[in-house]
Protein backbone atom coordinates (compact mmCIF):
# COMPACT_ATOMS: atom_id res chain seq x y z
CA UNK A 1 0.00 0.00 0.00
CA UNK A 2 1.19 3.51 -0.77
CA UNK A 3 2.58 5.78 1.93
CA UNK A 4 0.22 8.13 3.73
CA UNK A 5 0.54 11.69 2.51
CA UNK A 6 2.04 14.32 4.75
CA UNK A 7 0.28 17.59 5.54
CA UNK A 8 2.36 19.67 3.15
CA UNK A 9 1.93 17.15 0.37
CA UNK A 10 -1.81 17.21 0.89
CA UNK A 11 -1.79 21.02 0.70
CA UNK A 12 0.19 20.99 -2.54
CA UNK A 13 -2.09 18.36 -4.09
CA UNK A 14 -5.19 20.29 -3.04
CA UNK A 15 -3.69 23.48 -4.50
CA UNK A 16 -3.04 21.67 -7.78
CA UNK A 17 -6.63 20.48 -7.78
CA UNK A 18 -8.00 23.94 -6.91
CA UNK A 19 -5.95 25.70 -9.59
CA UNK A 20 -7.32 23.36 -12.27
CA UNK A 21 -5.93 24.13 -15.71
CA UNK A 22 -3.79 26.96 -14.32
CA UNK A 23 -1.81 24.82 -11.87
CA UNK A 24 1.78 25.86 -12.48
CA UNK A 25 4.44 26.23 -9.77
CA UNK A 26 3.86 29.82 -8.67
CA UNK A 27 0.08 29.43 -8.76
CA UNK A 28 0.36 26.40 -6.48
CA UNK A 29 2.70 28.33 -4.20
CA UNK A 30 0.27 31.28 -4.02
CA UNK A 31 -2.67 29.00 -3.18
CA UNK A 32 -0.75 27.22 -0.42
CA UNK A 33 0.49 30.57 0.94
CA UNK A 34 -3.04 32.01 0.90
CA UNK A 35 -4.29 29.02 2.91
CA UNK A 36 -1.60 29.44 5.54
CA UNK A 37 -2.06 33.19 5.88
CA UNK A 38 0.56 35.83 6.57
CA UNK A 39 1.83 34.18 9.74
CA UNK A 40 3.75 31.47 7.90
CA UNK A 41 5.87 31.83 4.80
CA UNK A 42 5.95 29.00 2.32
CA UNK A 43 9.29 28.43 0.66
CA UNK A 44 9.23 28.32 -3.13
CA UNK A 45 11.93 25.66 -3.06
CA UNK A 46 9.82 23.40 -0.85
CA UNK A 47 6.81 23.69 -3.16
CA UNK A 48 8.77 22.91 -6.34
CA UNK A 49 10.62 20.04 -4.65
CA UNK A 50 7.32 18.61 -3.42
CA UNK A 51 5.79 18.88 -6.88
CA UNK A 52 8.81 17.06 -8.35
CA UNK A 53 8.52 14.32 -5.77
CA UNK A 54 4.76 13.96 -6.23
CA UNK A 55 5.31 13.66 -9.95
CA UNK A 56 7.98 11.01 -9.44
CA UNK A 57 5.49 9.08 -7.30
CA UNK A 58 2.84 9.36 -10.01
CA UNK A 59 0.46 11.48 -7.92
CA UNK A 60 0.59 14.39 -10.35
CA UNK A 61 1.51 14.65 -13.98
CA UNK A 62 2.94 17.65 -15.80
CA UNK A 63 3.03 19.15 -19.26
CA UNK A 64 5.13 21.94 -20.72
CA UNK A 65 3.74 24.90 -22.56
CA UNK A 66 5.70 27.22 -24.77
CA UNK A 67 7.11 30.35 -23.25
CA UNK A 68 5.77 33.84 -23.80
CA UNK A 69 7.69 37.14 -23.98
CA UNK A 70 6.42 37.88 -20.44
CA UNK A 71 8.45 34.87 -19.25
CA UNK A 72 11.51 35.71 -21.30
CA UNK A 73 10.49 32.95 -23.71
CA UNK A 74 10.84 30.23 -21.09
CA UNK A 75 8.49 27.27 -20.89
CA UNK A 76 5.80 26.91 -18.24
CA UNK A 77 5.13 23.58 -16.51
CA UNK A 78 1.52 22.83 -15.63
CA UNK A 79 0.57 20.12 -13.15
CA UNK A 80 -2.53 17.96 -12.97
CA UNK A 81 -3.73 15.55 -10.32
CA UNK A 82 -3.72 11.88 -11.38
CA UNK A 83 -6.12 9.17 -10.24
CA UNK A 84 -3.58 7.72 -7.78
CA UNK A 85 -3.08 11.28 -6.50
CA UNK A 86 -6.80 11.74 -5.93
CA UNK A 87 -6.96 8.34 -4.22
CA UNK A 88 -4.03 9.21 -1.95
CA UNK A 89 -5.72 12.50 -0.97
CA UNK A 90 -8.96 10.73 -0.30
CA UNK A 91 -7.25 8.09 1.84
CA UNK A 92 -5.37 10.70 3.87
CA UNK A 93 -8.61 12.56 4.53
CA UNK A 94 -10.41 9.37 5.52
CA UNK A 95 -7.67 8.37 7.99
CA UNK A 96 -7.64 11.79 9.64
CA UNK A 97 -11.43 11.99 9.83
CA UNK A 98 -11.53 8.56 11.43
CA UNK A 99 -8.98 9.62 14.04
CA UNK A 100 -10.71 12.94 14.77
CA UNK A 101 -13.97 11.11 15.35
CA UNK A 102 -12.47 9.31 18.34
CA UNK A 103 -11.04 12.43 19.96
CA UNK A 104 -12.67 14.49 22.69
CA UNK A 105 -11.01 17.77 23.52
CA UNK A 106 -10.12 18.09 27.20
CA UNK A 107 -11.81 21.07 28.91
CA UNK A 108 -8.51 22.83 29.69
CA UNK A 109 -7.48 22.80 26.02
CA UNK A 110 -10.88 24.06 24.91
CA UNK A 111 -10.85 26.94 27.43
CA UNK B 1 11.70 52.53 -20.75
CA UNK B 2 14.07 49.68 -20.12
CA UNK B 3 12.53 46.64 -18.48
CA UNK B 4 13.97 45.71 -15.09
CA UNK B 5 14.98 42.07 -15.13
CA UNK B 6 16.09 39.67 -12.39
CA UNK B 7 19.80 39.93 -11.48
CA UNK B 8 21.79 37.76 -13.88
CA UNK B 9 24.11 36.41 -11.19
CA UNK B 10 21.22 35.25 -9.02
CA UNK B 11 19.54 33.70 -12.03
CA UNK B 12 22.70 31.74 -12.78
CA UNK B 13 22.85 30.62 -9.14
CA UNK B 14 19.21 29.51 -9.34
CA UNK B 15 19.94 27.45 -12.45
CA UNK B 16 22.83 25.82 -10.64
CA UNK B 17 20.61 24.95 -7.68
CA UNK B 18 17.82 23.46 -9.78
CA UNK B 19 17.68 20.04 -11.43
CA UNK B 20 17.98 20.34 -15.19
CA UNK B 21 14.35 19.55 -15.95
CA UNK B 22 13.12 22.44 -13.78
CA UNK B 23 15.59 25.11 -14.83
CA UNK B 24 13.65 26.76 -17.59
CA UNK B 25 10.19 26.49 -16.04
CA UNK B 26 11.17 27.74 -12.57
CA UNK B 27 13.34 30.61 -13.79
CA UNK B 28 10.50 31.50 -16.17
CA UNK B 29 7.96 31.51 -13.34
CA UNK B 30 10.17 33.76 -11.26
CA UNK B 31 11.00 36.02 -14.21
CA UNK B 32 7.33 36.55 -14.97
CA UNK B 33 6.39 37.30 -11.36
CA UNK B 34 9.43 39.53 -10.87
CA UNK B 35 8.73 41.69 -13.93
CA UNK B 36 4.95 41.81 -13.80
CA UNK B 37 4.14 41.89 -10.09
CA UNK B 38 7.10 42.40 -7.82
CA UNK B 39 8.92 45.30 -9.50
CA UNK B 40 5.76 47.43 -9.90
CA UNK B 41 4.73 46.66 -6.33
CA UNK B 42 8.04 46.88 -4.46
CA UNK B 43 10.39 48.84 -6.69
CA UNK B 44 13.65 47.65 -8.24
CA UNK B 45 15.83 47.38 -5.12
CA UNK B 46 13.34 45.49 -2.96
CA UNK B 47 12.36 43.35 -5.92
CA UNK B 48 15.98 42.20 -6.22
CA UNK B 49 15.98 41.31 -2.54
CA UNK B 50 12.74 39.38 -3.09
CA UNK B 51 14.39 37.50 -5.95
CA UNK B 52 17.39 36.65 -3.78
CA UNK B 53 15.08 35.20 -1.12
CA UNK B 54 13.35 33.06 -3.72
CA UNK B 55 16.67 31.75 -5.01
CA UNK B 56 17.93 30.94 -1.52
CA UNK B 57 14.77 28.92 -0.83
CA UNK B 58 16.09 26.33 -3.29
CA UNK B 59 19.34 25.96 -1.37
CA UNK B 60 18.27 23.29 1.18
CA UNK B 61 17.40 20.74 -1.53
CA UNK B 62 20.74 21.24 -3.23
CA UNK B 63 22.50 21.17 0.13
CA UNK B 64 20.92 17.80 0.88
CA UNK B 65 22.41 16.46 -2.32
CA UNK B 66 25.82 17.90 -1.48
CA UNK B 67 25.69 16.36 1.99
CA UNK B 68 24.83 12.99 0.51
CA UNK B 69 27.89 13.29 -1.68
CA UNK B 70 29.97 14.16 1.37
CA UNK B 71 28.60 11.12 3.11
CA UNK B 72 29.55 8.92 0.17
CA UNK B 73 33.01 10.41 0.51
CA UNK B 74 32.95 9.46 4.21
CA UNK B 75 32.14 5.89 3.29
CA UNK B 76 34.97 5.63 0.79
CA UNK B 77 37.46 7.39 3.03
CA UNK B 78 36.42 5.40 6.06
CA UNK B 79 36.89 2.14 4.19
CA UNK B 80 40.23 3.28 2.84
CA UNK B 81 41.47 4.40 6.24
CA UNK B 82 40.21 1.20 7.79
CA UNK B 83 42.16 -0.86 5.29
CA UNK B 84 45.28 1.22 5.88
CA UNK B 85 44.85 0.85 9.58
CA UNK B 86 44.67 -2.91 9.22
CA UNK B 87 48.12 -2.79 7.68
CA UNK B 88 49.61 -1.12 10.72
CA UNK B 89 50.37 -3.70 13.33
CA UNK B 90 51.12 -1.53 16.29
CA UNK B 91 50.55 -3.31 19.59
CA UNK B 92 48.97 -1.81 22.66
CA UNK B 93 45.93 -0.05 21.27
CA UNK B 94 42.46 -1.05 20.27
CA UNK B 95 42.29 -3.85 17.79
CA UNK B 96 42.55 -2.25 14.41
CA UNK B 97 40.07 -4.70 12.90
CA UNK B 98 37.45 -3.35 15.28
CA UNK B 99 38.21 0.25 14.45
CA UNK B 100 38.17 -0.43 10.71
CA UNK B 101 34.98 -2.44 10.95
CA UNK B 102 33.25 0.18 13.01
CA UNK B 103 34.25 3.03 10.74
CA UNK B 104 33.01 1.14 7.69
CA UNK B 105 29.88 -0.04 9.52
CA UNK B 106 29.01 3.41 10.74
CA UNK B 107 29.52 4.85 7.27
CA UNK B 108 27.32 2.12 5.79
CA UNK B 109 24.52 2.79 8.27
CA UNK B 110 24.80 6.52 7.61
CA UNK B 111 24.52 5.89 3.88
CA UNK B 112 21.50 3.67 4.43
CA UNK B 113 19.83 6.38 6.46
CA UNK B 114 20.57 9.00 3.84
CA UNK B 115 19.58 6.77 0.96
CA UNK B 116 16.30 5.59 2.42
CA UNK B 117 15.56 8.49 4.76
CA UNK B 118 13.55 5.88 6.52
CA UNK B 119 12.24 5.42 10.02
CA UNK B 120 13.43 7.48 12.96
CA UNK B 121 14.98 4.52 14.74
CA UNK B 122 17.42 4.03 11.88
CA UNK B 123 18.58 7.62 12.24
CA UNK B 124 18.98 6.97 15.93
CA UNK B 125 21.07 3.85 15.25
CA UNK B 126 23.27 5.85 12.86
CA UNK B 127 23.73 8.57 15.44
CA UNK B 128 24.45 6.06 18.22
CA UNK B 129 27.00 4.38 15.93
CA UNK B 130 28.67 7.72 15.35
CA UNK B 131 28.88 8.39 19.08
CA UNK B 132 30.21 4.89 19.76
CA UNK B 133 32.95 4.98 17.19
CA UNK B 134 33.81 8.53 18.18
CA UNK B 135 34.51 7.38 21.73
CA UNK B 136 36.58 4.42 20.49
CA UNK B 137 38.58 6.63 18.18
CA UNK B 138 39.11 9.16 20.97
CA UNK B 139 40.33 6.39 23.27
CA UNK B 140 42.76 5.19 20.64
CA UNK B 141 43.96 8.73 20.08
CA UNK B 142 44.74 9.19 23.74
CA UNK B 143 47.05 6.18 23.39
CA UNK B 144 49.08 7.72 20.62
CA UNK B 145 48.95 11.38 21.55
CA UNK B 146 52.45 11.39 23.04
CA UNK B 147 54.12 9.78 20.06
CA UNK B 148 53.06 11.31 16.77
CA UNK B 149 53.10 8.33 14.47
CA UNK B 150 51.25 7.43 11.33
CA UNK B 151 48.55 5.58 13.21
CA UNK B 152 47.79 8.70 15.21
CA UNK B 153 47.28 10.73 12.07
CA UNK B 154 45.08 8.06 10.57
CA UNK B 155 42.91 7.94 13.65
CA UNK B 156 42.73 11.72 13.73
CA UNK B 157 41.44 11.77 10.17
CA UNK B 158 39.03 8.95 10.97
CA UNK B 159 37.81 10.98 13.94
CA UNK B 160 37.15 14.00 11.73
CA UNK B 161 35.29 11.82 9.25
CA UNK B 162 33.11 10.34 11.96
CA UNK B 163 32.24 13.79 13.30
CA UNK B 164 31.40 14.88 9.77
CA UNK B 165 29.21 11.81 9.26
CA UNK B 166 27.41 12.46 12.56
CA UNK B 167 26.75 16.04 11.51
CA UNK B 168 25.54 14.83 8.14
CA UNK B 169 22.99 12.53 9.75
CA UNK B 170 21.72 15.37 11.89
CA UNK B 171 21.73 18.07 9.23
CA UNK B 172 20.25 16.31 6.20
CA UNK B 173 16.64 17.45 6.03
CA UNK B 174 13.98 14.87 6.74
CA UNK B 175 11.84 13.88 3.84
CA UNK B 176 9.24 16.58 3.60
CA UNK B 177 5.74 15.74 4.63
CA UNK B 178 5.99 11.98 5.06
CA UNK B 179 4.02 10.89 8.11
CA UNK B 180 4.29 7.14 8.05
CA UNK B 181 5.12 4.32 5.69
CA UNK B 182 2.86 1.33 5.77
CA UNK B 183 3.76 -2.12 4.57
Amino acid sequence: MAALLGTFEQMVLLAVMAAGEEAYGRAVLRTVQASLGAQRTVSAGAVYATLDRLEAEGLVTSRLEEGTPARGGRVRRFYRLTTPGANALSEARKVLEQMWRGVTWPAEVMG
Amino acid sequence: MKRIEPPKGLERLLKFLLPERDREAVTGDLYEEFCQEIVPRLGAARARFWYMRQVLSFLPQRLGWVLQSICAFTFLSGTWLGLMDLRLRHPGYLQREWIAGLIAGQAAVTLMVLGRRGPGWLRFVALAGCVGILSLAARALVGVVTGANLEGYILLIALALVVQAALTVMIVPRRDGRMARRA
